[in-house]
């Protein structure tokens, strides 16, 4: 087995429902004062960073390499290269493991990771009949060749192309990833009902852990552009939850006969999170003192109709790498992308027959325990701002096994297209 | 004396390089003139020339103007039109000669060098950051006499040339090309290569000029009758605007343009030359002349340390209280690519501090100074805090905290322990005492006063207040930070309210004290604008804040007793009536954004206090700079600066002193010191002690000393 990555700190902004406060922060700036202020807190002085390794999946037009644009804004010198990074809803996993890659080659010592995603600012765009319309007048050389350009106009070439639409739906398979939420509460037969309790139970452990400041030593406070108020924590737990409301939604992505809806699903988010990374031996050999390491990971793949599986294929490759079993795994960050896909999840885990048909194993993965599950609330209360959510995972797991004394914990996710990710954690 | 080298090449161009012997700019005295002249005499002599470019040797110069020292001594209309007709002369001659001039400009280009340039056929320019093309005549209270006013609009046109001389701004070269004043751009390291291949192009006659093309609003305005009317009426009451008809000079300049744009160029050049003369010989024009070099003395620094060696900025800054002088702060030190960070008690505090800088940033964006995209990027270098996280890296930290000294001194102590040994650490207090502050630390000597002035991104000054400890090795590196970024630093020696506070309490003090004669609020306030103050002294203290103000007056009232007592009104407008000003939306005045009018409430409270006489417009006035002018002799005599030349820079800069008066102690010098001294006199029998001159001043009437040199 490879050395163990050590994770020194990691800080993470508020996340907030798009369309509020953060909405008035591109992704890249608000990456930039997280980390500058991240660099700060750690007491780690940015010139000893070798690389810059950001996740991030919108990709603004005007932030070419936003990871080498966060890194200059955050104030870390020119002469520390950058790379962005994509794996859709792991890309700040992503980030950490293409970080540890390159420490176990020993091309770098310390890395900055982490991962930004500003859904707000997700554009609309021209349709291809209006650009043609345009690049066809940019390229007319005389006036009649202009008005002819002009003339071609038609009221539908303004209808737009959603950005976040087109973003969240998978070409392939050709559903978006609410529809891949259906196909797994069909295949797995479950009812609306135990989405919204999932959902509720997320609420409710969320609003419980901020209520007693577990958040509040992985949050850093963001002055928020025009007026600078502080946003402070989440904004995206519901407090005053409860299953009547949550019954009163309609489904929202099959009309006629779903049980997804946004209420069971995670909101579209915004929020940025950061880490910096060495090997266990570079930590020990400085003095410093890690939140933690990260032992192994594994990436898998899968039909883009089931994506919201991955974090079981994944889980299993990984459990293969490090002989360890879900029983091992004293925490679970299981990303809840939607309720039916955490469910899922669960009852695949406990599956035999779902663990010979598709893992290639004998026995069933293993029984998650419950209350090993998410304890602080996930995604659903959370939000996932689908760039930085995988780092953000790693850094609540290591808090919360460090809060209860704990060694060893799984973080994993589902990722549209047909991907799942999961990172082993351990503390000491 | 050789002030220029020619050399001919095989071509029969002439390349004439100008160098000022012994010095770092090239400048046109009267000697330089006369050799000039006789140069062009034997070049348009001599039938091999087939052409003359005009170069300089100075680097980051072309020709930085006429000899200022030269006009400083000019002696009366017929000096000065001597002058004028001089160089008017030989750069007619320069125009007149049988082959192609040209200019080639790398570096400043300015006044008599520009009128230079535009007396050749072509003006070619380096595309360099150096490379500036100006008139800026007007800023010494005089127009361009050297053909300025008629070869300028009848190269770019007149609007154009309106808003250069008027303003005397500066273009770069590229925006000189895009107006049509320089025809050609070079590259600063090809200059020579692509200057010889446009000399060839001139030669041969395929050289195109840009073909000026006139916008439809161009052409109406300039060239119809109506149009130019329109054009100079409306630029007139725009310059009576922002003048108030204080500097004759703006106005003047649009008179001679707008009369000599038809005429022949003769008949222009003596209109510019009478108008030159009148405006030269005038006292605004003298009084802006002094400035002009109190200004070029105050940058040397007196005072400072000599040491030598360049200095770096600081590589992180820290400010302490996040209010809208720390927030100013932190605008100015994060646009100068320096990290700042801001500290405050509560996130409302910070955010006030972000909120400043913000509104400071988002000013230049609407002047189109900055793009939003960079000023996103200079807001990145402001980061905060609750705590001294992160200060152990700070090369410098201000506070700027509440006006209070035992929280000062705490706060002061408390970073201490945080901070570095060599980190300077500095007090924006406006009035508290640096020696006091200085004595809670371990290591005073990396400890001064730095006091900037509201608003941060609009006032020039800096005070800077050495305490008895600051070493000497601070004070240079503090000086230097603050010139680095853009300031402009007086070093004034520590007493309450250090220099420019210390002198404009007297007048606020005095201002509120006629009310209690019999003056109006309003009426105050217009007689000092009237007397060239950029507000009146109610609107100011509204601005400033009424719990600020009074603060400040309060302890300069400790500090130096009776004379400056606090006026009631000022008390009575905080204390009884809880008045804070225009953060508060009433205090002198009532506000609504932009509007304001008399606070009548406040007006019934002094009702009774008003003793039963009246006070006429003079006496006011009097009251209000003369109590000034006594205050700053005693300042002198008290070395809080050491030349009168920086106090009246100071007072310019930190409150807006009127330049067209040349500064309270040049005003002093022209109203007369020994009828100062009657004035005072009289005044400190008619309404106070406190207007009793000052030993300094009546020392100096006896010996018949003035504060400047008197001209000639």
């Amino acid at each position: 087995m490879q050395e163990r990555i050590a994770i020194l700190g990691g800080l993470r902004t508020p996340f907030s429902k798009a369309g509020g406060p953060l909405a008035s922060l591109e992704s890249d700036d608000l990456a930039a004062i997280l980390i500058r202020e991240f660099l700060f807190k750690l007491d780690f002085d940015a010139t000893q960073l070798d690389e810059v390794i950001i996740g991030n999946v919108s990709q603004p037009v005007s932030s070419a390499n936003i990871a080498r644009i966060i890194s200059r804004k955050a104030g870390i010198a020119d002469h520390v290269p950058a790379c962005s990074v994509h794996r859709n809803c792991a890309s700040g996993m992503e980030a950490i493991t293409s970080a540890a890659e390159r420490l176990l080659l020993k091309r770098s010592r310390f890395i900055l990771a982490g991962g930004t995603e500003c859904m707000s600012r997700i554009p609309l765009l021209y349709n291809e009949k209006m650009t043609k319309l345009f690049a066809d007048l940019m390229r007319a050389k005389n006036l009649s060749a202009k008005l002819k350009a002009m003339l071609s106009f038609r009221p539908s070439f303004l209808s737009p192309v959603v950005g976040i639409k087109e973003g969240l739906t998978d070409p392939v398979c050709d559903l978006n990833m609410g529809q891949t939420a259906e196909v797994l509460a069909r295949e797995f037969s479950i009812s609306r009902e135990e989405q919204d309790q999932l959902a509720l139970t997320s609420h409710q452990k969320a609003s419980a852990a901020q209520a007693r400041g577990f958040y509040r030593s992985e949050t850093q406070s963001i002055a928020v552009p025009p007026k600078y108020t502080f946003l402070e924590a989440d904004d995206g737990i519901r407090h005053q939850q409860n299953m009547k409301d949550l019954s009163k939604l309609k489904p929202y992505f099959d009309r006629d006969c779903g049980t997804v809806t946004v209420g069971n699903a995670c909101p579209i988010t915004d929020g940025a999170a950061a880490m910096v990374l060495c090997l266990e031996s570079t930590a020990k050999e400085q003095g410093l003192q890690p939140l933690g390491y990260l032992k192994d990971w594994a990436y898998a793949g899968l039909e883009g109709e089931r994506m919201g599986l991955g974090p079981i294929y994944a889980t299993s490759k990984l459990m293969r790498q490090t002989g360890q079993q879900v029983k091992d795994f004293e925490r679970i960050e299981l990303n809840e992308a939607f309720a039916a896909q955490v469910i899922a999840n669960q009852r695949a885990f406990a599956s035999k027959r779902f663990a010979e048909t598709y893992l290639g194993r004998n026995e069933a993965l293993g029984e998650i325990d419950p209350a090993a599950l998410n304890p602080n609330g996930g995604a659903i209360a959370l939000g996932h701002p689908v760039g930085a959510t995988g780092a953000r995972l790693v850094i609540t797991l290591l808090n919360e096994l460090k809060s209860q004394h704990l060694q060893s914990g799984l973080a994993t996710l589902c990722i549209g297209g047909g991907q799942g990710a999961a990172l082993a954690l351990e503390v000491n | 004396m050789d002030a220029f080298h020619l050399n001919k090449d095989t071509d029969g161009l002439v390349h004439l390089t100008f160098d000022l012997p012994n010095e770092k700019v090239n400048k046109f005295s009267e000697t330089v003139m006369e050799e000039f002249e006789a140069h062009l005499k034997l070049l348009q002599g001599d039938a091999t020339v087939k052409g003359l470019v005009i170069e300089s040797a100075k680097n980051g110069i072309f020709i930085a103007g006429a000899d200022i020292e030269e006009i400083k001594k000019i002696e009366g209309p017929e000096h000065a039109r001597h002058k004028i007709e001089r160089g008017q002369s030989i750069f007619n001659l320069l125009e007149k000669c049988p082959f192609p001039t040209i200019a080639l400009i790398h570096g400043a280009c300015m006044g008599g060098g520009l009128e230079c340039a535009l007396a050749c056929n072509y003006r070619f320019a380096v595309d360099d950051p150096k490379t500036k093309l100006a008139l800026p005549e007007v800023q010494l209270g005089f127009l361009p006499g050297w053909g300025g006013t008629q070869r300028m609009p009848r190269l770019i046109g007149l609007q154009a040339s309106m808003e250069l001389i008027t303003t005397g701004k500066a273009l770069d070269a590229r925006k000189a090309y895009k107006q049509g004043l320089v025809d050609a751009l070079l590259t600063p390291n090809r200059k020579q290569l692509e200057f010889s291949d446009l000399w060839k192009s001139i030669l041969n006659g395929t050289f195109k000029r840009k073909p000026k093309r006139n916008s439809w609003s161009q052409t109406l305005l300039e060239k119809t009758l109506i149009g130019r009317k329109l054009l100079f009426s409306i630029a007139k009451k725009k310059a009576l605007e922002k003048t108030k008809g204080h500097y004759p000079a703006v106005t003047t300049i649009l008179e001679v343009l707008e009369n000599t744009h038809h005429a022949s160029l003769q008949e222009g050049l003596e209109v510019e030359r009478e108008k030159f003369v009148q405006l030269a010989t005038s006292t605004v024009s003298r009084n802006l002349v002094q400035l002009f070099f109190s200004n070029e003395a105050v940058k040397k620094l007196p005072g400072c340390p000599n040491f030598e060696g360049p200095v770096a900025p600081p590589r992180y800054s820290g400010v302490l209280g996040a209010g809208v002088m720390g927030g100013g702060i932190a605008w100015l030190l994060s646009s100068k690519k320096i990290p700042v960070r801001l500290r405050d008690l509560n996130l409302e505090g910070l955010q006030k501090g972000y909120q400043t800088a913000d509104q400071y940033y988002s000013q230049l964006v609407k002047r189109r100074r900055m793009k939003p995209t960079q000023k996103a990027m200079a807001m990145q270098y402001i980061s905060s805090d609750l705590t001294l996280n992160g200060f152990n890296k700070m090369d410098l930290v201000v506070e700027a905290i509440v006006e209070n000294i035992d929280i000062k001194k705490k706060a002061l102590t408390q970073l201490e322990s945080e901070v570095r040994e060599d980190c300077l650490i500095a007090s924006n207090t406006s009035a508290l005492s640096i020696e006091d502050m200085a004595s809670v630390l371990q290591h005073p000597e990396r400890f001064f006063g730095m006091h900037f002035f509201n608003p941060v991104n609009r006032m020039p000054l800096v005070e800077i207040i050495p305490s008895s400890k600051t070493s000497p090795e601070v004070l240079y590196k503090a000086c230097q930070w603050v010139k680095q970024m853009g300031k402009t630093v007086v070093i004034v020696k520590n007493c309450a309210g250090f220099l420019v506070n210390r002198i404009l309490l007297t007048y606020m003090n005095e201002a509120a004290r006629t009310l209690l004669d019999g003056a109006e609020i309003s009426n105050v306030d217009r007689l000092m604008l009237d007397f060239g103050m950029p507000m009146g002294p109610f609107a100011l203290a509204d601005e400033v804040g009424l719990d600020v103000g009074l603060h400040v007056a309060q302890t300069l009232e400790q500090a130096y007793g009776n004379r400056m007592q606090v006026a009631l009104p000022l008390s009575l407008a905080h204390d009884q009536l809880k008045l804070l000003g225009k953060k508060q939306g009433k205090g002198f005045y009532l506000w609504k954004g932009k509007e304001s009018k008399v606070n009548t409430q406040l007006v019934d409270a002094l009702k009774p206090k008003v003793a039963s006489k009246t006070i006429d417009d003079t006496t006011i006035v009097e009251r209000c700079i003369m109590i000034m002018i006594n205050e700053a002799a005693m300042c002198l005599a008290e070395e809080i600066v050491t030349s009168p030349e920086q106090l009246d820079m100071a007072m310019i800069m930190g409150t807006g002193f009127p330049a067209f008066r040349g500064g309270l102690l040049k005003y002093a010098d022209q109203y007369g010191l020994t009828a100062c001294i009657r004035t005072l006199t009289q005044l400190s029998q008619d309404y106070g002690e406190r207007f009793a001159p000052a030993p300094h001043l009546i020392a100096m009437a006896e010996k018949q000393q003035t504060f400047y040199p008197p001209l000639n």
